[in-house]
C-alpha cells in the first residue's frame, strides 16, 4: 500500500512549506524514520522523516517549489510494490479527491440522524442547522450540550423557528442514554474480514476496548463487561482468526493484529478515536503494540496476566492449546489457566472446544501462537516502550499465574499494579468482583499515574 | 417597628409616608403647584382645600403648616430649582412635579443642577431632594399628561429612581426616599392612586435597589415596572391555565438596579420578557434586556422579549390608548410564541 | 396702565359684528356648558376645562383676526378654538375622539387645533404658549403681509418662565404678538393674590419695552378696543403688547373641580356681570336688533351644537393600529 507524504503542517499558522532539497532520490530505498527531504517554512527549516518503509516512487513537488500545508509532496511505495505511472496519478487524483471532500464536509455540519429517530427526522434536522450555517440552538442550549457532551447537529429543534432549546438538548442525551445502555452484538467488516463484536454503554461515557488473549474470545469478559456498561462505553471483540470473527489466512503477528485492531477502532466510528484499552494474556501485547504505534490514540492502558512483559511463557499450555481441540486436552489447558480446580466446568469446557473446532479456527491458533510465543519465548517485549510511558498504567496479575509469571507485572516498573490473590492467569474470571472493582476505580480516576 | 396590617390605597399610602417623614424630620418639607390648595382664601377650612390635584396631600397644610406645606405658582423651573437649592442648604424637601410630562419645563433644574452638582463638586456637596411625580396613561389625558418617562431619568448620572406598584410599596419606598442623601425621583403611577392593598403601620422602610419577586415560577420571567406589574399579574393567571408558569419581578427601583434578583431568576426560568409601559427606544427595558444578554447569555433559552408601548406619544381616543398601554393579553401572546 | 371705560365702543361696530360677536359668545357658552354636562355624564374621556365665562375675551380678540393670523390657547381653549373658526363637529368629535376630530382624535380636549386656521393649539403645559406665539410673530415679520399672533394666557402662566423669555424675544425683535392674559383670579386652586408677585400682569409689560393695558375682561366691547389697538400697532410694524383682561370662570380649574377654594357669593357676583347677557342689554338697548332676533340666534347657537353633538356621537373611533400613525412625516 502506497504512502502519500504531504506538506507538513507545523503550528496553526504555517500555510505553505518551501521543499529546500531532497535528501532522497526516486527508486531509493526510504527506512521508516529517515530523513528524506528538508522543508522550509516561515519559521523555521527542518527535516521531515520518512512516515513509512518502501521506496521514494514519485517526487510531486521538487527542489525550490512550494506546496500548500496538506498537499501531497511525495509517493513512496511499498515495500516490494510497484507502482506503474497512472496508479500513481491515480492515487494523487484520489488524495486530492478525498481533501476536496473533507474541507467540504467542514464547512456543513453533517445532518446525522439523530438517536433512535427514523430517516424521515432528518428534514427537522435540517431546519434547526439551516443552510449551510450556524446551528439554531439558544444560548443555554449550547452550553447544556456541551457539558453533556451532545452534538447540537444531532438534536432536533423544538423551539420557534426550529431552535434547539435546553429541553431538547436534554431529552437528546436521556435518548442517547436509554438507547445505548443496552448490549448490542453486531458484526463489521474491516478489510473484508468480519469482526464479530459486543458493544454496550452509554454513547458519551469514556470508551474502553477490551482485547482477549489467545485461545480466548470475547466471551472471556463475561463476567466484567456488565460492570463497565452503565458507566462506560466497552466494547470487547472476537480478534481476528478467533471467537465468531473471520479466521482468514493472514499475518497473526502482534504488530498486525495491532494494525488491525486500530482498523478495526476506525471502522468502528469517530467516537472510538481515542480510548482506553484492556487487554488479558496476548491481548495485552496486542493492547502495548497499538499503544507503541498509536500513543495519542490511547488514555488509559490496563494490562491483565500479559505478554509483552518478559520472554517467559509456559510451554505446557502452548503444546495443550495447539493440540487437537479435544475435551481432556482443554481441560488440562484450563487447569492451567486457573489457580483453583473448581473453576474448569464442563460447560467452558464444551464452549471452547465448540469454538477451536470451527473451520480455520485452529489454523489461525496455530499461526498466532506460532508468531508470538514460537519456540516457547516471548518474542515481543514492550518493557523499553513502557519506560516512556506516561499515561494511566494499571497491571493486574493473579498471584498463582501459572501460564506468565507474576515476576512480569512488575518488570516494566511502571504503572499501578494489583496482584489478586488466589487467581490464575484469568483474574478477571476467577475473581471477577475484586478485578471488577480494581478495574472501575482504575477507568474512573482523574489524574494519571505514574 | 410595623407590627399590624391594614388596608391602604395607594394615594393614602403616599399620604402616610410623607406624614410620618415629616414627623420625624423637621427639616422635611413640601412643595408644589396646589398641594396644600387655597393659599391665602381667608375662609377656606384647609381641610376643603385641594391637598394636590388628585387629593393625595390632603391634610398635610393642617398639621404643619403652611411654612413646611408650601403651594408654588406654576413655575417648575423656578420651585424645582428652588428645592434643589433648599436641599443643597440643609433642607429636606419633597417636591411635586404634578405630571412627569412637565419635567421638560425644568430639566436642567434636575439634571445639570441637582444630578450633577455632587459630583461636580468633588462629593462636597448633595442634594437630598425627593421629586414626587405622576406617570401613566388610562385616564385620556392625552399626550402632555400621561407619559412614563423614567427611563429618561434613569439614564441620567446623579438620579435614582424609584417605580412603587402597590400601596406598601409605595410607602416603604417614598419613606426610603426621603431618608435617602441623594436626588431621588418617585414615580406614582395616577391609575393606581384608587388601589387598595396591606400596608404595614408605623415605621415601614424599604431599601432602594430591591427587587421583589410578586410571583414565583418557572417557565419565564416577566419583570414588570410600575402599574405593569398588575398588568403581568393578571397575564400569569391565564399562562396557568395554559400550562405556564410565569416568575414576576418588580423592580421596584430602576436606579439603583436589582440586578442580582433579575439576573437569578433568568438562570431559573430561562426566559425573560420585560414589560414596560414607557416609550421602548434607550428605556429602562431595553436597559434591563442589555444586561441579562450580557450576563446571563447561557441561561438564555429564547431571545429577550420587550412588550412597551409603541415609540409615539400618548394619544387621546380610548380605544388608541388602551392599544398604546401594554395589556396582558399581549403579554400571553408574547409568551406564548416565545414558548413555541 | 388704563382701564377702559364700558361700552365706550358700542355705537362705532356695525349690527353684524355685533350680532357675530353675541352668536360667538354665546356658541361658547353653550357648547362649554353642553360639554359639562356630556363629562359629567361621562361620556368625555380625560379632562376638560371650561371658558364659560370668559367669552368676551376669546370673541373681542378674534373679531379682529383672520385666517392668516395666529393664535396659541392653553388647556381651557375651546373658547378660543371657537372664536378662531374651528369647526364645531370636529371640536366636538375630538372631545369623543372620533377619527373625525380636529386631530383625528388624538389629542382630545388640550390640544385640539387647526393649524390651517391660524389656530396653534390648546395646550397641556401652562406657559407653553409664549415661545410658540413668539415664533408666529417671527414668522409673520419675515412674511411681511401683516399677520400678527396672539398669546392667550392665564395668571397662572404669567409666572412661568417663558413668559419673561417670549415677551423678553417679542420685545427685542419687535415682533407682532398681542400677549391677552385672561386673569380669572386663580392659577387652579391658587389666588392670585397669592401667585404674583405684582399686583396686576400688565405692571409687567414695561419690563419688556410693550404697552400693557388691564381692562375689564367682561365687557366685549373694551376688549374688542383695546384689542383693536394692539393688533393694528403690530399689523404697522410697531411690535408686541400686553393685554391684561379681568375675568373670571364660572366652572372649576378642571370639570370635577369642587372648587371649594372660592365662595358662592364670589360667583354670583360675576355671574350677575355676565359678558353675554350684557351685550345682549346693550344691542336691545340701542335697537340694534329685537330680543325675537336674538332669540332666533339662541336658537341657531342651540341647534348647531346639538347636531355637532349628534354628528360626533355616530362618528366611528379610530383603528386601534392608528395610534402608531401621525408620529413623523416620513420615517425613517
Amino acid at each position: 500500500m502506497a504512502t502519500i507524504l504531504s506538506m507538513p503542517k507545523w503550528g496553526l499558522s504555517m500555510k505553505t512549506g518551501l521543499v529546500v532539497e531532497w535528501l532522497k532520490h526516486v527508486g531509493d530505498g526510504v527506512q521508516e524514520g529517515d530523513p528524506i527531504v528538508e522543508i522550509e517554512s516561515e519559521k523555521a527549516t527542518n527535516e521531515v522523516d520518512s512516515p513509512t518503509t518502501g521506496t521514494l516512487r514519485y517526487i510531486v513537488v521538487n527542489d525550490g517549489e512550494s506546496a500548500a500545508v496538506s498537499e501531497p509532496i511525495a509517493v513512496i511505495s511499498a515495500p516490494g510494490e510497484e507502482l506503474s505511472d497512472e496508479q500513481v496519478d491515480a492515487l494523487l487524483r484520489e488524495d486530492a479527491d478525498q481533501r476536496r471532500k473533507k474541507a467540504e464536509a467542514l464547512l456543513r455540519p453533517h445532518a446525522a440522524t439523530p438517536a433512535g429517530a427514523a430517516p424521515s427526522a432528518g428534514a427537522s434536522v435540517r431546519a434547526a442547522t439551516g443552510a449551510g450555517s450556524r446551528i439554531n440552538a439558544s444560548p443555554a442550549a449550547r452550553r447544556l450540550a456541551q457539558e453533556l457532551g451532545v452534538d447540537l447537529s444531532t438534536v432536533t429543534g423544538t423551539g420557534p423557528g426550529g431552535m434547539i432549546g435546553r429541553e431538547d438538548v436534554q431529552r437528546a442525551a436521556a435518548a442517547e442514554q436509554e438507547a445505548t445502555s443496552e448490549a448490542e452484538e453486531k458484526t463489521l467488516a474491516v478489510d473484508g474480514v468480519n469482526i464479530h463484536y459486543l458493544v454496550a454503554g452509554p454513547l458519551r461515557a469514556p470508551h474502553v476496548m477490551f482485547v482477549h488473549g489467545l485461545g480466548g474470545s470475547l466471551s472471556t469478559w463475561s463476567l466484567n463487561l456488565p460492570a463497565f456498561a452503565g458507566q462506560f462505553r466497552i466494547c470487547a471483540l472476537d480478534m481476528v482468526g478467533a471467537g465468531a470473527s473471520d479466521k482468514p489466512a493472514t499475518d497473526y503477528s502482534i504488530a498486525a493484529q495491532a494494525e488491525f485492531l486500530a482498523r478495526f477502532l476506525d471502522a468502528l466510528g469517530p467516537d472510538w478515536r481515542s480510548v482506553s484499552l484492556v487487554g488479558h494474556s496476548l491481548g495485552g501485547a496486542v493492547a502495548l503494540a497499538f499503544a507503541q504505534r498509536y500513543p495519542e490514540r490511547v488514555e488509559r492502558l490496563a494490562l491483565v496476566d500479559s505478554a509483552g512483559l518478559g520472554s517467559d511463557i509456559d510451554a505446557t499450555v502452548l503444546d495443550l492449546m495447539r493440540s487437537e481441540p479435544k475435551p481432556e486436552h482443554i481441560r488440562a489447558e484450563l487447569t492451567l489457566f486457573f489457580a483453583h480446580p473448581g473453576m474448569v466446568q464442563e460447560v467452558l469446557v464444551e464452549q471452547i472446544r465448540q469454538q477451536r473446532s470451527q473451520p480455520g479456527a485452529r489454523a489461525a491458533l496455530l499461526a498466532t501462537s506460532e508468531a508470538a510465543f514460537g519456540g516457547g519465548r516471548q518474542h515481543d517485549d514492550f518493557r523499553e516502550m513502557l519506560a516512556g510511558w506516561t499515561k494511566p498504567l494499571l497491571i493486574v496479575w493473579g498471584d498463582a499465574d501459572a501460564v506468565i509469571p507474576v515476576a512480569h507485572a512488575r518488570a516494566a516498573n511502571r504503572g499501578r499494579v494489583e496482584v489478586l490473590a488466589g487467581c490464575g492467569h484469568c483474574p478477571h474470571i476467577e475473581r471477577a468482583d475484586a478485578f471488577n472493582q480494581v478495574m472501575l476505580s482504575f477507568l474512573g480516576e482523574g489524574a494519571p499515574l505514574i | 417597628m410595623a407590627v399590624a396590617i391594614r388596608q391602604l390605597t395607594y394615594g393614602q399610602a403616599i399620604y402616610e409616608a410623607i406624614r410620618l417623614e415629616m414627623r420625624r424630620d423637621p427639616r422635611v418639607i413640601l412643595m408644589g403647584e396646589d398641594v396644600a390648595g387655597g393659599a391665602t382664601i381667608d375662609h377656606l377650612a384647609d381641610d376643603e382645600a385641594w391637598g394636590g390635584v388628585l387629593g393625595v396631600t390632603k391634610g398635610l397644610v393642617q398639621e404643619f403648616g403652611r411654612n413646611r406645606v408650601l403651594d408654588t405658582p406654576i413655575t417648575e423651573a423656578g420651585f424645582i430649582g428652588a428645592a434643589v437649592g433648599a436641599a443643597t442648604t440643609g433642607l429636606r424637601p419633597i417636591a411635586e412635579l404634578m405630571f412627569v410630562d412637565f419635567f421638560g419645563v425644568c430639566w436642567d433644574m434636575i439634571f445639570d443642577q441637582g444630578a450633577k452638582l455632587r459630583y461636580m463638586f468633588g462629593g462636597k456637596a448633595s442634594c437630598p431632594l425627593v421629586i414626587r411625580t405622576m406617570i401613566g396613561a388610562g385616564m385620556g389625558a392625552a399626550g402632555q399628561h400621561s407619559g412614563c418617562h423614567y427611563s429618561v431619568f434613569t439614564h441620567m448620572p446623579g438620579i435614582k429612581t424609584v417605580v412603587p406598584s402597590t400601596p406598601a410599596d409605595a410607602k416603604g419606598l417614598l419613606t426610603a426616599a426621603i431618608r435617602d442623601d441623594d436626588l431621588v425621583v418617585v414615580f406614582e403611577n395616577k391609575m393606581l392612586y384608587a388601589m387598595s392593598g396591606e400596608v404595614p403601620e408605623g415605621e415601614h422602610v424599604i431599601p432602594l435597589g430591591k427587587a421583589d419577586i410578586k410571583r414565583e415560577g418557572d417557565d419565564v420571567t416577566i419583570v414588570a415596572i410600575s402599574r405593569m406589574v398588575h398588568q403581568a399579574l393578571a397575564a400569569a393567571e391565564t399562562l396557568e391555565a395554559n400550562g405556564i408558569s410565569a416568575e414576576i419581578v418588580d423592580p421596584r427601583t430602576l436606579s439603583p438596579l436589582d440586578e442580582e434578583t433579575i439576573l437569578s431568576s433568568v438562570a431559573k426560568t430561562h426566559r425573560l420578557v420585560i414589560v414596560d409601559e414607557d416609550n421602548p427606544r434607550c428605556s429602562a427595558a431595553t436597559d434591563i434586556a442589555a444586561l441579562v444578554a450580557d450576563k446571563a447569555f447561557t441561561e438564555l433559552d429564547a431571545p429577550v422579549k420587550l412588550v412597551t408601548a409603541p415609540h409615539t406619544p400618548v394619544p387621546f381616543s380610548p380605544p388608541l390608548e388602551q392599544f398604546y398601554i401594554p395589556s396582558p393579553e399581549r403579554i400571553v401572546a408574547t409568551i406564548l410564541q416565545l414558548m413555541g | 396702565m388704563t382701564v377702559k371705560d364700558a361700552n365706550a365702543s358700542a355705537p362705532t361696530l356695525d349690527k353684524s359684528t355685533l350680532l357675530r360677536m353675541y352668536e360667538q359668545m354665546k356658541t361658547i357658552r353653550v357648547f362649554e356648558e353642553r360639554a359639562g354636562k356630556e363629562f359629567a355624564s361621562g361620556k368625555v374621556p380625560g379632562f376638560v376645562h371650561l371658558y364659560a365665562g370668559e367669552e368676551a375675551v376669546a370673541v373681542g380678540v378674534c373679531s379682529h383676526l383672520t385666517d392668516d393670523d395666529y393664535i396659541t390657547s392653553h388647556h381651557r381653549g375651546h373658547g378660543h378654538c371657537i372664536a378662531k373658526g374651528v369647526n364645531l363637529r370636529e371640536m366636538v368629535a375630538e372631545l369623543l375622539g372620533r377619527e373625525a376630530g380636529a386631530c383625528r382624535g388624538k389629542g382630545g380636549s388640550m390640544h385640539i387645533a387647526d393649524v390651517n386656521k391660524g389656530m396653534l393649539g390648546a395646550n397641556g403645559i401652562v406657559g407653553g404658549g409664549f415661545p410658540l406665539a413668539t415664533g408666529a410673530g417671527l414668522t409673520a415679520k419675515y412674511n411681511g403681509k401683516g399677520q400678527v399672533a396672539v398669546c392667550f394666557f392665564g395668571d397662572g402662566a404669567g409666572n412661568q418662565g417663558t413668559f419673561h423669555e417670549g415677551l423678553n424675544l417679542a420685545g427685542i425683535w419687535k415682533l407682532p404678538v398681542i400677549f391677552v392674559a385672561e386673569n380669572n383670579g386663580y392659577a387652579e386652586s391658587t389666588p392670585v393674590t397669592y401667585h404674583m408677585s405684582c399686583r396686576d400682569i400688565a405692571d409687567r409689560a414695561a419690563g419688556y419695552n410693550m404697552p400693557g393695558v388691564t381692562i375689564d375682561g367682561l365687557d366685549v366691547f373694551a376688549v374688542y378696543e383695546a384689542a383693536g389697538e394692539a393688533i393694528a400697532r403690530a399689523r404697522r410694524g410697531e411690535g408686541p403688547s400686553l393685554i391684561e383682561c379681568k375675568t373670571y370662570r364660572y366652572y372649576g380649574h378642571f370639570e370635577g373641580d369642587a372648587i371649594t377654594y372660592r365662595t358662592k357669593e364670589e360667583e354670583e357676583s360675576y355671574r350677575a356681570r355676565d359678558a353675554i347677557a350684557a351685550l345682549r342689554r346693550s344691542i336691545i338697548k340701542r335697537q340694534i336688533a329685537t330680543e325675537a332676533e336674538l332669540d332666533a340666534i339662541d336658537a341657531q347657537v342651540q341647534n348647531s351644537i346639538d347636531l355637532a353633538w349628534e354628528y360626533a356621537e355616530a362618528a366611528p373611533y379610530p383603528a386601534p393600529e392608528e395610534a402608531l400613525t401621525d408620529v413623523y412625516v416620513k420615517y425613517p
